[in-house]
């Protein structure tokens, strides 16, 4: 059976004053029923483009979109903008990181539900106001029948959200897509949303594609995660894959900077040194190489594309070291080694490079 | 004086009281006399008068009926004709009311109106009686008799009505200026009722007679102000309305600041009047126009009169594309006063070289050059009678006046003769430390103030300009005596009416002085320009009047109280078809004579 | 609510004091001229002048004629006499009143209806060419002085010395009751200029509200629901970024209806900013202070009406 969505070497490039901004470099990933897909990155690694643009958010003089993006069927980049509106906030759905700033100030809660209602159903008022205190009700909401005409400043954070999630689900889409759905939130009322959209996909069987750039968030949820890097994907596999044998120096990073309860306190955090490259003028060779604690030399001419892991189906890295000498790296860092004292096993190995050099200009992977 | 319009006129006429005896309050209105000498002392100053409108009377070619149109920026102040002093109001008071004589648009010697013949003089001028017209009738239908005209002195006598020149004009026996009442007045007695006589306190007659063509002297009948003249100013004033008709027209309607209609008083008897025309059936005056649009207004229109002066943009455009529709008359005078009292004008010696050393004629370009005037050189102005017995354009010929851009040479001369050989001031001051030059913020005041500086300032005197608003400078600096402001170049003057007295008196009589709102600015007090100014006044034979003016003319400019800055010009502007007739001492439409076409 | 409402009317009367009180004092105690000579009508002689300080109360004590000043307008609703006029202040103003109104309402309709759509046009289509040319010619509509735009405007189009000659010239003002196809005609040109700078502004205001709104997130929301682009603009966007400027509008109606001394003057309407003119003119003391206390009482409670309203469009502000 094909996957609910399917995105095929998607590029998208804003025009600016100072260059072209490649957001998103040629990624291609699945989303089905039922299943959760995580995409994760640091901010700039172009994860939320990537979703913006499945529902047409992005469509602008500036932009320049290509590839193709499948939806039950239909590619979406071909739809016309009025196609593209009946599938927002219907088929597809999405919600968004600051719950108290994307929801209208000025209006109540249950006029903007029954906005989302309306929209795309055309039901009379009363029935589309008994749906949201339903909605209120799916989401957990306490009392909904008065807090349906409440202003959204009249609610605390995570309620704010618990009503994005009912108003995003209101016409039962068939994926939701939530762009760092916990990151405004407290703690203890991120895991409380965490399980709500558990259950919701559970009740509802939707595809859910999680953007987040924590990780914590990512063990509890996911199915299959994306690791992406400046615009690209650099590491992709199911969530056990990803935890147990990660297979990318950035995906290392990101994992040894998790606090962990069960990490020694006289063991530091690392993290990642430098910053996100520019998508403008982004680095030679492999994107990552400047902030790499294992570079070589020909990191800096080779541009390595994703390739699978051997023994793991599924999981593909876009890295140039061996696979071997990955996962060395990988138990040593696991055991509480930094990364300055395992770059001696680059160092030591001398082993060649396979050569998979240049980035496929179509969509086979090269090798 | 009379109060032209605040931006024009300068100075402000002071009545002097009892306390100072006698009383001169003269005004200025711009006057006619004979306009043989206004004509040829405009063309004198440079600017052709070929092809300006014609604003003499023409009863050929003037038609009754229709509507007069007037439109002006000033809106009135006094429309209750005890009170009425400024020539805006003037327009209308002479329309509805009738004063024993008046000046017409020919004529530069009283008409008996309501009079029926000259005024008698007589007991060495002490003595005037007036014979009114009988069967004249009032608009509410009663016939007016000599009570009438004794009610209306008795209301001009009364503060409350807060007339500003009866008691200078008017020196009757028994008259009490602060009365608050319409009080009886002792000096005036009616023997019947078209003869009324008036016992004076001195020898004011021949000028009297002058007088009795102001509007306070309209007939009004006796006692039918009383209630009215309770309030200050009367109820005559804030709803003319409520007034008595005995002119052509009455108001019929008025709105403060805003609109005023006058239509025909059916009481009126042309024949009697014999002497106002009354052309249109109505007039309609729409009041606080903008002067720039309400000009460009008039010269595009075929029917409107203006009744204040066009702003200079505009009159520099109709005197180069439609003449036709311009009229230019003199007005005034307007000279810069140098204080007599106080250090360093005190001395007549540094007074003659502060004039010498002047350019006077920046002072005409700074008012806008030839078109508005031209350059003074003694006090009584062009269209006043006796302007040409004192020497006309070139005056008395003075070495410190004879040069109009200023004259060096002299000014050293007077510097030597005052003890300064290397003809800079190095004395000392009053109690400012530097001569204080105080005049108008508003243009030309500063350009005026910049003109006399320069001028001090070469002979080294050590100068200090002070700008403010035109009020602030009449009530607490120029028109103040105890401020001792050493000079203001912002003082100018029109008569009340055609007559020397009134151009001389209040400006350059030390009897003139008063200790606020006073307007003899130089505070000018010699014995022998007094008496001459007293003396003149008492002659009725006019050619030896105004000779006996002259003199005194010329010895106010040998006491070099002032510098004579420009004997301005007023123009006005009227639509292409409206035939508009000027009074030329008032310088403005006469109603009764303009006719719609 | 209530209390909030009860609290900033007391706070309206204290403000009008204090600006009564300056109003007096700058007047009265620091005068460019004596008061009763200029009631005095300008040629008075030192009798009148005193039967006049005593009639005006000029002769007591400062504090002492403020407070009938102030008694006269509590309990009489008196402002003086015009030294000019010798009306009653108050009838003056009153009289003059529906001119003003009427200058003030016509402008704001057409600044309105012009204003906000260009500013709406402007804000969605912006760094168009059409934005680029609206906003440089707001940009010139606010920079021209009101008066000089005034006369141009009449040289222009003004039948009696425009060159196009469609509407109707300065000082053909009447009343709306005497004459109501006067009255409109000779309002249009002068409703047209007063509102020129301001529709200039605010389009200028509301663009760039919108811009700043439109990349709010509850747009991208709003676009996420599937809604019509129109609908996002207006129902969202418009709606959120409206707020200040219904601010600006009261503010700027307060404003006006204390006179918009310029246009009316340039054009002869018969209003209280005509008024406040001439009373400054004429050194006019108790007009001036007449229309400097209803500006600032129009100008007081504008502000209020603002804030109530504020609370009405924008939830999140309530008042204690």
């Amino acid at each position: 059976m094909s996957p609910l969505l399917e995105v095929s070497d998607l590029r998208v490039e804003f025009s600016t004053e100072d260059g072209i901004v490649h957001a998103v470099d040629g990624i291609s990933y699945a989303a089905d029923t039922g299943r959760t897909l995580c995409i994760v990155g640091e901010s700039g690694s172009g994860k939320s483009v990537t979703s913006l643009t499945t529902l047409g958010l992005t469509r602008g003089r500036n932009t320049r979109v290509s590839g193709k993006i499948e939806f039950d069927g239909r590619d979406l980049l071909t739809l016309s903008g009025d196609e593209m509106r009946s599938i927002r906030g219907n088929d597809i759905a999405m919600i968004f990181q600051d719950p108290l700033s994307s929801l209208h100030p000025f209006y109540k809660v249950g006029a903007q539900l029954i906005e989302a209602i309306r929209v795309h159903r055309s039901v009379s008022r009363s029935s589309a106001r008994d749906r949201s205190v339903e909605l209120l009700t799916m989401v957990g909401i306490p009392d909904p029948q008065r807090r349906v005409d409440q202003y959204p400043h009249e609610f605390s954070g995570g309620m704010r959200q618990r009503v994005m999630i009912a108003m995003a689900l209101a016409n039962e889409p068939k994926l939701l897509i939530a762009d760092e759905p916990t990151t405004a939130l407290d703690v203890t009322v991120q895991a409380q949303i965490l399980e709500l959209l558990q259950e919701l996909q559970h009740r509802l069987g939707m595809a859910i594609i999680l953007i987040t750039h924590d990780l914590g968030v990512v063990a509890e949820f996911a199915d299959e995660i994306a690791v992406m890097y400046a615009g690209r994907i650099v590491e992709r596999g199911s969530a056990e894959q990803i935890f147990f044998s990660p297979q990318h120096p950035y995906t290392w990073g990101l994992l040894k900077s998790i606090p962990r309860l069960d990490t020694p306190r006289e063991g530091e955090l690392v993290p990642i040194s430098g910053r996100p490259p520019s998508l403008i003028q982004r680095p030679s060779g492999c994107f990552f190489h400047p902030r790499c604690p294992y570079v070589r030399d020909e990191h800096k001419r080779i541009d390595p594309s994703l390739s699978d892991v051997a023994g793991e189906p599924g999981h593909e890295a876009a890295c140039l070291l061996p696979t071997e000498l990955r996962s060395r790296i990988w138990r040593g860092l696991a055991a509480g080694e930094t990364p300055a004292e395992l770059r001696r096993l680059v160092v030591e190995d001398g082993q060649t490079v396979p050569v998979s050099g240049r980035r496929p200009l179509s969509q086979e992977e090269g090798s | 004086m009379r109060l032209l319009r605040l931006t024009l006129i300068a100075a402000v006429c002071a009545v002097t009281v009892a306390a100072c005896g006698s009383s001169g309050s003269s005004s200025s209105s711009a006057t006619s006399s004979s306009s043989a000498s206004s004509s040829s002392s405009s063309s004198s100053s440079g600017i052709s008068l070929v092809g300006l409108a014609n604003t003499k009377p023409d009863p050929s070619a003037q038609h009754f009926g229709g509507t007069l149109n007037i439109i002006s920026g000033e809106g009135w102040e006094h429309l209750d004709p005890g009170a009425s002093y400024f020539q805006i109001d003037y327009l209308v008071v002479y329309a509805t009311q009738t004063p024993l004589y008046t000046f017409t648009p020919t004529s530069d010697t009283p008409q008996p109106l309501l009079a029926s013949g000259p005024p008698a003089i007589s007991d060495g001028g002490k003595t005037v009686t007036v014979h009114i017209k009988s069967g004249w009738k009032f608009s509410n239908g009663g016939t007016v008799t000599s009570k009438d005209v004794e009610w209306a002195f008795m209301r001009m006598f009364n503060s409350n009505v807060q007339n500003g020149y009866a008691a200078g004009y008017f020196p009757i026996v028994g008259a009490n200026p602060a009365a608050t009442t319409d009080a009886p007045i002792s000096g005036i007695s009616t023997p019947n009722t078209t003869t009324i006589v008036f016992h004076l306190t001195k020898p004011f007659g021949p000028t009297m007679a002058d007088a009795l063509t102001l509007p306070g002297t309209s007939a009004i009948p006796y006692g039918s102000t009383t209630k009215a003249d309770k309030s200050s100013p009367s109820t005559w004033d804030s709803n003319p309305t409520s007034q008595v008709f005995t002119g052509p027209y009455m108001i019929q309607s008025y709105k403060a600041g805003q609109s005023l209609t006058l239509v025909r008083n059916p009481a009126w008897n042309r024949t009697l009047d014999g002497i106002r025309p009354a052309y249109a059936d109505k007039i309609v005056w729409n009041a606080g126009a903008d002067p720039t649009v309400a000009a460009r207004q008039t010269l595009d229109s075929t029917n409107l009169l203006m009744a204040d002066g066009p702003p200079a943009a505009v009159l520099q455009q109709a005197y180069t594309s439609k003449k036709s529709q311009l009229s230019v008359a003199p007005l005034g005078i307007y000279y810069a006063s140098l204080n007599t009292t106080v250090p360093p004008f005190n001395n007549l010696d540094l007074r003659k070289a502060a004039i010498a050393a002047q350019n006077r004629s920046a002072y005409l370009l700074a008012r806008g050059g030839p078109l508005v005037g031209h350059v003074a050189t003694h006090f009584i102005y062009p269209e006043v009678p006796g302007f040409q017995q004192a020497g006309g354009d070139a005056g008395f010929n003075q070495d410190y006046i004879s040069h109009p851009t200023g004259d060096m040479t002299v000014a050293c001369k007077y510097m030597k003769l005052a003890g300064y050989p290397n003809c800079k001031y190095t004395g000392g001051y009053g109690q400012y430390g530097s001569v204080l030059i105080v005049g108008s913020n508003i243009a030309p005041g500063p350009q005026e103030m910049q003109i006399v500086q320069s001028g001090l300032n070469a002979l080294g005197f050590k100068t200090t300009i002070k700008a403010v608003p035109q009020q602030t400078m009449y009530s607490k600096f120029c028109g103040y005596v105890k401020a001792h402001v050493n000079v203001c170049p912002t003082a100018g003057w029109i008569e009340d009416f055609p007559d020397p007295y009134a151009a001389l008196f209040v400006p350059f009589s030390g009897e003139a002085i008063v200790p606020i709102n006073n307007s003899n600015w130089p505070v000018l007090n010699d014995p022998a320009v007094n008496k001459a100014i007293d003396n003149a006044a008492a002659i009725s034979n006019l050619n030896a009047r105004y000779q006996a003016f002259a003199q005194a003319d010329k010895m106010i400019v040998d006491d070099a109280p002032a510098i004579p800055e420009v004997w301005a010009d007023n123009a006005l502007v009227e639509g292409s078809k409206v035939k508009g007739v000027l009074d030329p001492w008032n310088d403005d439409w006469n109603l009764s004579f303009s006719s719609p076409s | 609510m209530g209390r909030y409402i009860i609290r900033r009317l007391l706070w309206v009367i204290v403000l009008l004091i204090v600006v009564s009180a300056v109003t007096f004092l700058i007047f009265y105690e620091l005068p460019s001229a004596n008061p009763a000579v200029l009631r005095a009508g300008r040629s008075p002689n030192p009798a009148l002048i005193a039967a006049i300080s005593k009639s005006l109360g000029l002769d007591r004590p400062i504090y002492v004629q403020y407070w009938l000043y102030i008694k006269g307008i509590v309990l009489h609703f008196n402002f003086g006499y015009s030294y000019q006029f010798s009306l009653p202040v108050r009838t003056m103003i009153f009289q003059r009143l529906p001119a003003t109104i009427s200058l003030t309402v016509g402008a704001v309709v057409i600044w309105l209806l012009i204003g906000i759509p260009i500013g709406i046009i402007s804000a969605v289509r912006s760094r168009s060419v059409m934005d680029r040319t609206a906003m440089g010619g707001a940009l010139l509509a606010i920079s021209a002085p009101s008066y000089w735009l005034g006369l141009v405007a009449l040289y222009l189009f003004a039948n009696d010395i425009g060159i196009v000659k469609i509407f109707d010239g300065a000082g053909t003002y009447t009343g709306l009751t005497a004459d109501p196809g006067r009255w409109f005609g000779s309002l249009l040109l002068p409703w047209i200029v007063l509102a020129a700078a301001f529709a200039a502004f605010y389009s200028r205001l509301l663009r760039s509200n919108l811009i700043e709104t439109m990349s709010e997130d509850y747009i991208r929301t709003a676009r996420a629901k599937g809604l019509s682009e129109r609908r996002v603009i207006w129902h969202h966007g418009v709606r959120a970024a409206i707020t200040p400027i219904i601010t600006v509008l009261g503010l700027d109606i307060g404003t006006l209806l204390g006179g918009a001394v310029l246009i009316e003057t340039v054009f002869n309407i018969p209003g209280v900013g005509r008024l406040a003119y001439m009373g400054i003119e004429n050194a006019d003391l108790p007009v001036i202070q007449g229309t400097v206390l209803f500006g600032a009482f129009f100008i007081v409670i504008a502000n209020l009406v603002v804030d109530i309203v504020y609370a009405f469009l924008d939830p999140r502000v309530r008042y204690a």
